[in-house]
C-alpha cells in the first residue's frame, strides 16, 4: 500500500493541482471540513473506506508532504489507535488545528473544484513552489500576496502548515509527558533500603484475604504512592501495599426480604416476646439463650462440718483444736519440709565440699572464690530455714500432746466423754545411729559457725585497719598545720603588736578547729570466742531436736472413744436436746439471686451435716458470682449464719472429675447458752479465767461446682471467655501476651479487644447521644475556635461593630490576618481603660465612653428590631409605568421647551446596587452677600469658594466683589469605605467645609537681573470664613438649598466689613442681624440615597396608656392634615423609653456665674447663656447611634455626656430662659441646614425671638435670614400646640398660641393635663472648671496644632514668629470676653501698631471644645499651611476658656 | 475542618384541607456543627393563593456552618400551619428532611428538590423544598481517606 502511495504521489505531483478560490470560501468551508476530519478521525472509518478513498484523493492532491505523510499513516494502519486518537486531540494541539483545517480545506477543495483547476492554475503553481523550497516556511506570507485584492476579516487568520512529529518522536514525547505504569515495581524499591521483604504468611501468622485489585491497578497505585513523599509508608513488610482483609462474606448473612406485600416466610416472621429486664443484660453469653447453647453448672453440696458451734460443750472445743492441730500435723507431715531441707543442706555441703578438694592445690581463681562464697551464703540460708521447721514440728507436737491432756483431763473432771477422739503416740527409734547423726550434725554446724566467724572477725580487722590508717593521716596533718602556725605566729610578732597577733592566732585556731577535729582512734574488733560457738549450737540443738536416743513420737488420732449416753450425764442434757432441735440447711445463690435450696438436715451430735445434693443450674449469664448460705433452724425460725462464695469453674473442670473441696466459713454472731453449751463468745479454760479465747461459729462446707456433661460427654461450658476470661481479666491478658497470639487472626479477634479494654474497664459516667463523635473528630474545639475565618464569619453575622461591613472574608485560613482582629480585641481589652491622649481631657474621655456604651445598647436594641421586615422591604415592586397612549401621544406632540426644563423624579437607589465611585457629592455654589472687602487695597476683593470634603478639594473660579455670584457646581466623590448600607453612611462623621478665600496676587519682580523684562506673581489666598454642612445632615435630608450663615473670624486681619445697610433697632441686643456674611447653596447627593427609616419599634414605656393613644391620635391627624410639618408628642429617652415630651420642659437655673456677669441687667445675660449652650458640642444622634431615631437625653445628661444634638440645645435653652423669668417654647421645626430640629422661642417686650440653640444666634421673627424655615408645633412645660395655620415659614405664623383656630393644643378641655412631672432634675448641678486643667489643655491644643502644621507643610520650613504669637495671645481673652460679637477696630490698631510693619492675615476662631480632631480639621480647612511665600512665618495661639461644667471654648488665632 | 453552605428555599405546599398555610423550619445538626452565619430557624409568610392549589412561599435558607466530624449532618424539620380568617393558627403537618438533602458524593453541589410527604392527621401533604449544598472544605487527611474528590 505504502509503494502504492508513494507512486501516486509522484503522479500527484507531476499533474499538479490547484485550486481556485479565494481564501473567503476557504475559511466558510473550514468549519465544515474541521469536522468532517474529526470525525474520519474519531469515528474510525472502517479501513477499506479509507483507504479507498483516500488514494483517490491523492490522485488529484499536489506534493503537500505533511498531507501524504498523514495520509499515508493513515492508510498505513487503517484504523487509528486509541492512543493515536488521544494524540490527536490532546498533544500539539496549539499548532496543529491550523495545519489540519488547511490541508483538509485544500483536499476538500480539490475534490469540487476540479473543473477550476487551469483557471488558477499558475497561482498555485507558485504557491506550490513556495512550499517546495522550503517546507517549514509558513504559508501565510504567500496568501496574503495572493488574496490581498478580496480581503476579509478572515484574512488575517494565521495559517500554518501542519507541523508533522514523526511517530518514534511523538512517542519519545510522550513518555516524557504520560506516566505509564505498566511496568512492576520491584519489591526493592518499595521496602525501606537493606530490608528483606517479610512475609507473614510463611511465618504461620494469620494475614487474611486481600481484596481483590487488578494487577494493573495494583502497579499504577504503587507506582504513584513510590512518587509521593512518604510513599514508602502505605507498603507492608512484604512489599504489597497495606491492605485490610477482604471485608466481603461469601455468602450474605442477612435473610433477604423480597416480598414485602407477600406473607413472609414463616421462619422468618417476627415473633413477640415479651420484655426481660436483667441486670446482666449485657452479659449474656453468646448463644446462652437458645436451646443448643445450653450451659449448666453443677453445683454439689455434700456437708458441713462446724469447726466451732455454740452449742459446743468444753470438750468439743478441745477435740476440735485437737483435731485442727493434728490435721495441721499431718498436712507437714505430708510436705515434710524439714526432710526436704535438711537433704538440701547435705547436699550444698558435699558440693562445697568437693569443689574445695578438687581446687585445693590451686589458687582460686575469682570465680572459684565467687561460687564459694556463694555457696556458703546457701549453705547459712538453709541452714536456718530448716532450724525453724524443726522448731515449728516440734512445738506442733507439743502442743499437740498438750491438748490432748487437756481432753483428758476434762474427761476426768467431767466424768463423761463427749467427743470420740483418742490420740495415740507411737514411738521409733534407732538409737545408735541417731546418736551419730546427732553429733555429726552438730560437728558440722561448729565447723560452718566458726569459719563465719572468723570471716567477719577477718572483714572487721580490715575495716580497722584502714580506719586507724585514716586516723594516723590526720593527726600527721594536723600537726604540720600547728608546726606552720607557730612559725607564722612568730613572724607576726615581730612585725605588729602582740595583742594582734594573738587575737589573729585565735581567729585561726577557730577558724581551723571545728574541721581538724582528729578522728576518734577505731577500737580494734575483739576475737570471737569460738569455745562459746560450740556450747550454742548444742543448746540450740537441743531447744529443737528431740535429744539423741529420745523415741520420735508419731500421734494418730483416731474417733473410737465411746461418748457417754446422755442418761448418764445429766449435765449434758440439756445441751444435747438443744443439739438435736437444730437443724440447717443452704441455699444456693447464683449472681446474688437465690436458684435453691438443699433439704434441711438435722445438727448431728458431732456437728456435721450431710446434703449430699447436687443441683444442676441452667445458666444464660454470665457466673458472676456463685455462693452458698448456710442457714440455720430452730423449729420454725431460721437464721443465717454464713455465707460461702464459691469460685466459678474452669471450663475445663467437668462433673465427675472434680473432688469435693471444703471452704471454709465464719460467722461473727455472739450466741450464749445457759447450759453447757460455751456459746460463740470468749472463753477461758484456766480457772481464773485468764487467756481468754475468742470462738466464733466457724465451719467447713464441703462442696464442689463443675460444669455439667452433656448427653454426648460434652461439657456444658460457655466458650472460653465467657468463663475464666470474664472473673479474671487479667490473667487473661497475661495469658495472651505469654502465648504470643496472633493478633490478626479474626479467631482471635475478640479475645484480643478483650486484652486491649482489658486495661481500663471503667464503665463512662455520662451519656452520649452521638456516641463516637469524639473518635471521628477530625479537627479539636480549639482548633475550631482558633480558625480566624470562622471567627470572622460569626463576627459579622453578629453585626460586631468592627466586622458588621466586612465583605469579602477569605476563603483561606492562611489568609486572614491577625491584623483583623487588633483591634477590636484592643477594644474588648481596653473596655474601661481611658484614653487621655485621644481626648485630652480625662472627663470627655470617661464621657466617650459611656456614649460607646449607650451606643452598643442602642444599637443590639436596633439591631433586632431590623430583622422585623414589612412586606415593601422584601417585595419591591417597580410602579408600572402608566401606558396611556393619548397622553404619550399628547407628550410627543408637545412642543419642546429648552428654555423651561421640567423637573423629573430621580430615582432614589438603594445601597446594594452602589459601587465605589458612583456616589458623588454636588455642591452648587450660587452666590455670596456681603464678603469682607480688603481694607488697604483699592482691588476689589476677589474670593472664590474652596470645598473640602474628606480631604478632597475643589474650588469653584474666582470672582470680584463683595457680592460675588459663582453659580458653579463641583462634584465631590464620596467613599464610604466601600459599605454603602443605610447605617454605615449613617455613620459617616465627616463634614463638608465651604470656604471662603480671597485670592490676592502679588506682584514681585524678581531679582536685578531680570529686572525689567519678567514679573513674578504670587497668588496668595486669605480665609474669610467657612460654612460646614455635616454629610449626615446632607444624607438624611437628601438636599440642602439655601441661604447660609458664613462663619466669620471675629477678626480678619486686613478687612472690614462693608456696610451697606442698617437696620434700626429699638432694642439693645436687637442689632442688624443680617450683618455678616451669607452664602447661597445647594447641596445634594447623586444619584439620591435612600435614607434609613426609623425603626418601627414599640418601645415599653411608663407613659398612661390614654396619654398614649391621644397623642397617637394627636400625631396621626397632624400627619393627615398637614404631612409636611413635623409634630412631635412622644420622644425615647436613652434608655430607650417613651416619654411624652412636655415632661423635657422644666425650668432650670443656669450656672450661677453666667448670671452674676450682668447682676443688673438680666437681659444682657441671655446672649450668654445662649452662648454656654451653644458652646456644647454637637453630635447628631444618627452619627453616634448610627441608627435613624432620635434620643433625647435630659439635661443633666446632656451636661454629662457634653454632646447632643438640636433637641438637647433646644430643652436646655428652653428651660434656661423659663427660669429666667421669660415667656419660652421649644420650637419643633425644621431649618436649614438641620431638618427637622428644634429651635427656641421667646417672647421678649411683644417680640417674638427665635433662637438657634446650637450657635447661639438669635433672630426676630421676621428676620429674613432666619434658618428655621418651618414651624409644626410649640411645647412649654403645659401643653404641645400645633401649628395648623396657612403658612409654615416663621415670617408669617403669628405665634399666639391662645387662638385656637391657630394653634390645635394637644390638652384641651376635654382631656386636660393629668399633671405629668417633669422627668428633668430639680436642679443643675455645676462644677467649677479647673482652669489650670484648661491652662494644660490650652498648651497642649497648641503643641498638637504646631505639630500639625509643620507636618501639613512638608517641603517649606515653617518659622514661628514668636513675637507675634504671644500679642495674639493676649487678645484672645478679650475676644472671649466680648464673645466674639464686635469686631473691634481698635483690636486691628492695636496689633497693627504692636506688630510693626509685619504684612499680618490672620483670624481667629471660636470652636467649642469636643475633641482634638475638630479643631485640627477646622484649622487645616483654612488653608493657613498652603502659604507658599519663602519668608513667610506663622503665629499661632490658643486659648481655652472655661465654663461651668467642663463647657470650653477654644479659641485659636492663626496669623502668618 | 470543612464548611458547609446551605443555600435553598422552601417554596410551597399543597394537598392540605385549607390552602392559607405558613411554614414554620427549623434546622438541626449534631453537636459538632457550628452555625457560621445564617438563620437556623425561621418562619415564612401566609400565602392564601388566589389561583391553584399551591401556596408559595418562595422562603429563602441560606445557612453557613462549620463542622469538626462527620456525623449529625443537617436535618431540616417543616411544620405547615394553616391560618384561618379569625387568625387562629392550626398545625396541619409537619415533616423532617434527613441527611439525604446532601447525598451525592463527588458533586461540589447537589441540588435538590424534594417533596417531603407530611404527616397529617388526615391527610398526606407534601411540601417542596430545594436545596443545594456546598461543601467547602473537608480537611486534607478526610479526603485521604473517604477519597472523596471535592475541589476547592
Amino acid at each position: 500500500v505504502k509503494r502504492r502511495l508513494e507512486e501516486k504521489l509522484k503522479a500527484a505531483r507531476v499533474n499538479g493541482v490547484s485550486f481556485s478560490h479565494t481564501q473567503h470560501t476557504i475559511v466558510k468551508l473550514l468549519l465544515y471540513n474541521l469536522w468532517l476530519v474529526f470525525q474520519s478521525k474519531g469515528e474510525s472509518l472502517q479501513d477499506k473506506e479509507a483507504s479507498l478513498e483516500f488514494p483517490s484523493r491523492l490522485h488529484s492532491l499536489k506534493d503537500r508532504d505533511t498531507v501524504t505523510r498523514f495520509d499515508r499513516e493513515q492508510v498505513g494502519k487503517g484504523l487509528p489507535t486509541a492512543e493515536e486518537a488521544f494524540n490527536f486531540f490532546t498533544l500539539n494541539f496549539d499548532p496543529d488545528p491550523p495545519d489540519v483545517i488547511e490541508t483538509s480545506s485544500r483536499r476538500r477543495q480539490k475534490q469540487r473544484k476540479t473543473t477550476d483547476e487551469d483557471e488558477e492554475h499558475e497561482d498555485v503553481d507558485e504557491d506550490i513552489q513556495e512550499e517546495n523550497e522550503s517546507e517549514e516556511a509558513p504559508l501565510v506570507q504567500t496568501q496574503e500576496d495572493l488574496f490581498v485584492i478580496d480581503q476579509s476579516p478572515q484574512d488575517f487568520l494565521e495559517i500554518k502548515k501542519a507541523e508533522y512529529v514523526g511517530y518514534q518522536k511523538l512517542l519519545q514525547r510522550q513518555s516524557e509527558l504520560l506516566f505509564t505504569p505498566s511496568f512492576r515495581t520491584p519489591t526493592s524499591i518499595k521496602l525501606p533500603e537493606n530490608m528483606k521483604p517479610r512475609y507473614l504468611e510463611d511465618e504461620g501468622l494469620y494475614v487474611g484475604e486481600r481484596p481483590p485489585v487488578s494487577l494493573t491497578n495494583e502497579n499504577i497505585l504503587e507506582n504513584r504512592i513510590l512518587k509521593m513523599e512518604e510513599g514508602k509508608k502505605w507498603f507492608g513488610d512484604d512489599g504489597r501495599i497495606i491492605a485490610l482483609p477482604n471485608p466481603i462474606k461469601e455468602s450474605s448473612t442477612r435473610p433477604p426480604l423480597f416480598h414485602m406485600e407477600e406473607a413472609l416466610d414463616p421462619a422468618l416472621q417476627t415473633v413477640y416476646r415479651k420484655a426481660v429486664k436483667s441486670k446482666y443484660a449485657n452479659l449474656y453469653i453468646a448463644g446462652g439463650a437458645d436451646p443448643e447453647g445450653d450451659y449448666q453448672l453443677d453445683v454439689d453440696v455434700s456437708g458441713l462440718i462446724f469447726s466451732h458451734h455454740p452449742l459446743f460443750s468444753r470438750e468439743h472445743v478441745l477435740g476440735a483444736r485437737l483435731a485442727q492441730l493434728y490435721d495441721q500435723y499431718l498436712t507437714r507431715q505430708r510436705n515434710n519440709l524439714t526432710g526436704h531441707l535438711t537433704d538440701k543442706l547435705n547436699g550444698l555441703r558435699n558440693a562445697l565440699r568437693n569443689m574445695l578438694e578438687s581446687h585445693s592445690g590451686l589458687n582460686p581463681t575469682q570465680a572459684l572464690q565467687q561460687r564459694i562464697s556463694e555457696y556458703n551464703l546457701e549453705v547459712r540460708n538453709t541452714r536456718h530455714l530448716r532450724d525453724s521447721e524443726q522448731e515449728k514440728d516440734r512445738t506442733l507436737l507439743k502442743n499437740i500432746v498438750k491438748v490432748w491432756k487437756a481432753i483428758k483431763a476434762l474427761r476426768e473432771f467431767q466424768k463423761f466423754t463427749n467427743t470420740p477422739y483418742k490420740l495415740y503416740l507411737r514411738e521409733n527409734v534407732d538409737r545408735v545411729s541417731d546418736e551419730q547423726d546427732y553429733e555429726d550434725e552438730i560437728l558440722a554446724e561448729v565447723v560452718e559457725l566458726e569459719a563465719e566467724t572468723e570471716e567477719e572477725y577477718q572483714n572487721k580487722l580490715a575495716e580497722y585497719k584502714k580506719r586507724l590508717e585514716e586516723w594516723k593521716l590526720c593527726r600527721k596533718k594536723q600537726f604540720q598545720k600547728a608546726k606552720k602556725k607557730k612559725q607564722k605566729k612568730k613572724k607576726k610578732g615581730q612585725a605588729q603588736d602582740d595583742t594582734e597577733g594573738e587575737d589573729e592566732e585565735q581567729d585561726v585556731s577557730e577558724s581551723e578547729g571545728p574541721t581538724d577535729e582528729p578522728p576518734p582512734k577505731p577500737e580494734p574488733p575483739e576475737r570471737p570466742d569460738l569455745g562459746s560457738i560450740e556450747q550454742w549450737v548444742r543448746e540450740k540443738t537441743l531447744r529443737i531436736r528431740r535429744k539423741p536416743g529420745e523415741a520420735i513420737l508419731i500421734p494418730e488420732l483416731s474417733a473410737s472413744a465411746n461418748i457417754t449416753a446422755s442418761e448418764l450425764c445429766p449435765a449434758e442434757t440439756a445441751r444435747r436436746e438443744d443439739v438435736a432441735r437444730r437443724s440447717l440447711f443452704t441455699k444456693i445463690l447464683y449472681n446474688d439471686k437465690e436458684v435453691s435450696r438443699t433439704d434441711s438436715r438435722s445438727l448431728n451430735t458431732d456437728f456435721r451435716v450431710h446434703f449430699g445434693q447436687i443441683f444442676n443450674l441452667k445458666i444464660v449469664n454470665c457466673p458472676q458470682s456463685i455462693s452458698l448460705q448456710v442457714f440455720e433452724e430452730i423449729g420454725s425460725s431460721c437464721s443465717l449464719l454464713a455465707q460461702v462464695f464459691l469460685p466459678v469453674p474452669e471450663p475445663s473442670v467437668v462433673t465427675g472429675s472434680v473432688p469435693l473441696e471444703e471452704f471454709e466459713f465464719s460467722s461473727n454472731q455472739r450466741v450464749m447458752f445457759d447450759h453447757e453449751g460455751v456459746g460463740s463468745v470468749p472463753l477461758s479454760f484456766e480457772a481464773d479465767g485468764s487467756n481468754k479465747q475468742s470462738l466464733l461459729t466457724s465451719g467447713k462446707v464441703s462442696c464442689c461446682v463443675s460444669w455439667g456433661i452433656g448427653d454426648d460427654d460434652v461439657p456444658l461450658a460457655p466458650p472460653y471467655i465467657g468463663a475464666s476470661g470474664l472473673y479474671d481479666m487479667k490473667k487473661i491478658g497475661e495469658w495472651a501476651r505469654q502465648s504470643r497470639l496472633d493478633p490478626n487472626d479474626p479467631k482471635n479477634a475478640s479475645i484480643m479487644q478483650l486484652v486491649a479494654s482489658s486495661g481500663e474497664v471503667t464503665a463512662p459516667e455520662y451519656f452520649r447521644l452521638e456516641h463516637l463523635q469524639e473518635e471521628f473528630n477530625f479537627v479539636t474545639d480549639e482548633e475550631l475556635e482558633k480558625s480566624g475565618r470562622f471567627r470572622l464569619l460569626k463576627l459579622r453575622n453578629q453585626e460586631v461593630a468592627e466586622f458588621r461591613n466586612y465583605k469579602f472574608i477569605p476563603a483561606l485560613e492562611r489568609e486572614v490576618t491577625d491584623t483583623v482582629f487588633q483591634e477590636y480585641e484592643k477594644r474588648l481589652k481596653e473596655g474601661e481603660v481611658i484614653d487621655t491622649k485621644e481626648h485630652l481631657d480625662s472627663h470627655r474621655a470617661l464621657v466617650a465612653k459611656y456614649l460607646q456604651k449607650i451606643r452598643e445598647s442602642v444599637i443590639n436594641r436596633f439591631l433586632l428590631a431590623k430583622h422585623h421586615y414589612l412586606l415593601s422591604d422584601l417585595v419591591i415592586e417597580e410602579e408600572i409605568p402608566t401606558i396611556i397612549l393619548g397622553i404619550n401621544l399628547f407628550k410627543l406632540a408637545e412642543p419642546k421647551r429648552p428654555l423651561k426644563p421640567q423637573r423629573k423624579e430621580r430615582k432614589k437607589v438603594t445601597a446594594q446596587n452602589l459601587s465605589d465611585g458612583d456616589i458623588k457629592l454636588l455642591v452648587n455654589i450660587i452666590r455670596a452677600y456681603d464678603i469682607p472687602v480688603r481694607r488697604l487695597q483699592s482691588i476689589q476683593v476677589r474670593p472664590f469658594v474652596e470645598v473640602s470634603f474628606q480631604r478632597t478639594v475643589l474650588q469653584t473660579a474666582t470672582a470680584d466683589g463683595p457680592n460675588p455670584c459663582w453659580n458653579e457646581e463641583l462634584q465631590l466623590p464620596f467613599a464610604p469605605n466601600g459599605d454603602y448600607s443605610t447605617a454605615s453612611l449613617q455613620s459617616v462623621k465627616d463634614e463638608v467645609f465651604i470656604n471662603i478665600f480671597d485670592e490676592v496676587v502679588h506682584e514681585t519682580v524678581m531679582n536685578d537681573k531680570n529686572r525689567g523684562k519678567s514679573i513674578q506673581t504670587h497668588i496668595e489666598k486669605r480665609w474669610l470664613g467657612s460654612v460646614k454642612i455635616p454629610f449626615s445632615t446632607i444624607y438624611s435630608q437628601s438636599k440642602i438649598d439655601g441661604t447660609f450663615k458664613v462663619n466669620t473670624p471675629a477678626v480678619l486681619l486686613g478687612y472690614s466689613k462693608e456696610k451697606s445697610h442698617f437696620t434700626n433697632s429699638g432694642f439693645d441686643i436687637l442689632r442688624s442681624l443680617s450683618e455678616g456674611t451669607f452664602i447661597t447653596l445647594f447641596i445634594t447627593v447623586d444619584p439620591q440615597l435612600v435614607p434609613g427609616e426609623s425603626v418601627r419599634e414599640k418601645f415599653d414605656t411608663q407613659e398612661d396608656e390614654r396619654l398614649l393613644q391621644a397623642s397617637e391620635r394627636f400625631e396621626r391627624d397632624a400627619a393627615q392634615r398637614y404631612p409636611e410639618r413635623p409634630c412631635i408628642t412622644t420622644v425615647i429617652d436613652l434608655s430607650g423609653k417613651t416619654v411624652f415630651i412636655t415632661r423635657y420642659i422644666r425650668p432650670l437655673s443656669p450656672p450661677k456665674e453666667l448670671l452674676d456677669e450682668f447682676p443688673n441687667n438680666p437681659l444682657e445675660a441671655t446672649p450668654l447663656v445662649a452662648r454656654f449652650v451653644s458652646l456644647i458640642p454637637s453630635l447628631p444622634d444618627q452619627v453616634s447611634f448610627s441608627a435613624t431615631c432620635d434620643l433625647w437625653s435630659t439635661c443633666d445628661q446632656f451636661l454629662t455626656l457634653l454632646a447632643g444634638d438640636e433637641e438637647e440645645h433646644a430643652v436646655l435653652l428652653c428651660n434656661y430662659f423659663l427660669s429666667m423669668g421669660k415667656k419660652a417654647w421649644l420650637i419643633i421645626g425644621t431649618a436649614i441646614p438641620e431638618g427637622p430640629t428644634a429651635y427656641v422661642l421667646t417672647l421678649e417686650q411683644n417680640l417674638y425671638l427665635i433662637w438657634n440653640p446650637s450657635s447661639g444666634q438669635f433672630y426676630g421673627q421676621y428676620d429674613t435670614f432666619c434658618p428655621l424655615q418651618a414651624v409644626g408645633c410649640l411645647v412649654n412645660p403645659d401643653n404641645v400646640w400645633f401649628n395648623i395655620q396657612q403658612y409654615t415659614s416663621p415670617m408669617r405664623v403669628s405665634f399666639d398660641i391662645s387662638k385656637a383656630h391657630l394653634w390645635k393644643p394637644f390638652f384641651s378641655r376635654t382631656f386636660s393635663h393629668p399633671g405629668l412631672s417633669s422627668i428633668q432634675p430639680e436642679e443643675l448641678v455645676y462644677r467649677r472648671t479647673d482652669r489650670a486643667a484648661a491652662a494644660e489643655l490650652q498648651d497642649r491644643i497648641e503643641r498638637i496644632l504646631k505639630e500639625k502644621i509643620m507636618e501639613w507643610r512638608p517641603r517649606q520650613p515653617t518659622r514661628w514668629n514668636r513675637y507675634c504669637t504671644t500679642t495674639l495671645k493676649q487678645f484672645l481673652p478679650k475676644l472671649e470676653l466680648i464673645r466674639g460679637q464686635d469686631v473691634a477696630e481698635g483690636h486691628r490698631h492695636e496689633l497693627q501698631s504692636l506688630l510693626g510693619d509685619y504684612r499680618i492675615s490672620g483670624f481667629p476662631l471660636n470652636l467649642a471644645f469636643s475633641e482634638i480632631r475638630p479643631i485640627i480639621e477646622a484649622v487645616y480647612s483654612t488653608g493657613i499651611h498652603s502659604v507658599q511665600a519663602s519668608n513667610v512665618e506663622f503665629a499661632l495661639a490658643v486659648y481655652v476658656h472655661p465654663y461651668p461644667n467642663n463647657v470650653m471654648s477654644v479659641w485659636i488665632y492663626l496669623a502668618s | 475542618m470543612a464548611e458547609l453552605h446551605i443555600i435553598g428555599q422552601i417554596i410551597g405546599a399543597s394537598g392540605f384541607p385549607e390552602k392559607t398555610l405558613f411554614c414554620k423550619w427549623g434546622i438541626h445538626t449534631g453537636e459538632a456543627w457550628r452555625l457560621l452565619s445564617g438563620l437556623k430557624e425561621g418562619q415564612t409568610q401566609v400565602d392564601s393563593p388566589q389561583i391553584g392549589d399551591i401556596a408559595y412561599w418562595s422562603h429563602p435558607i441560606d445557612l453557613h456552618y462549620a463542622t469538626k466530624g462527620l456525623q449529625g449532618w443537617p436535618k431540616i424539620h417543616l411544620e405547615v400551619w394553616h391560618q384561618d380568617s379569625f387568625g387562629r393558627c392550626q398545625l396541619y403537618g409537619y415533616g423532617f428532611l434527613g441527611e439525604d438533602f446532601n447525598e451525592k458524593e463527588g458533586g461540589r453541589e447537589t441540588e435538590k428538590q424534594s417533596e417531603i410527604l407530611l404527616t397529617a392527621a388526615r391527610h398526606l401533604n407534601s411540601a417542596q423544598f430545594t436545596c443545594s449544598c456546598v461543601i467547602q472544605r473537608i480537611m486534607q487527611h478526610v479526603y485521604r481517606a473517604v477519597n472523596i474528590h471535592t475541589s476547592i
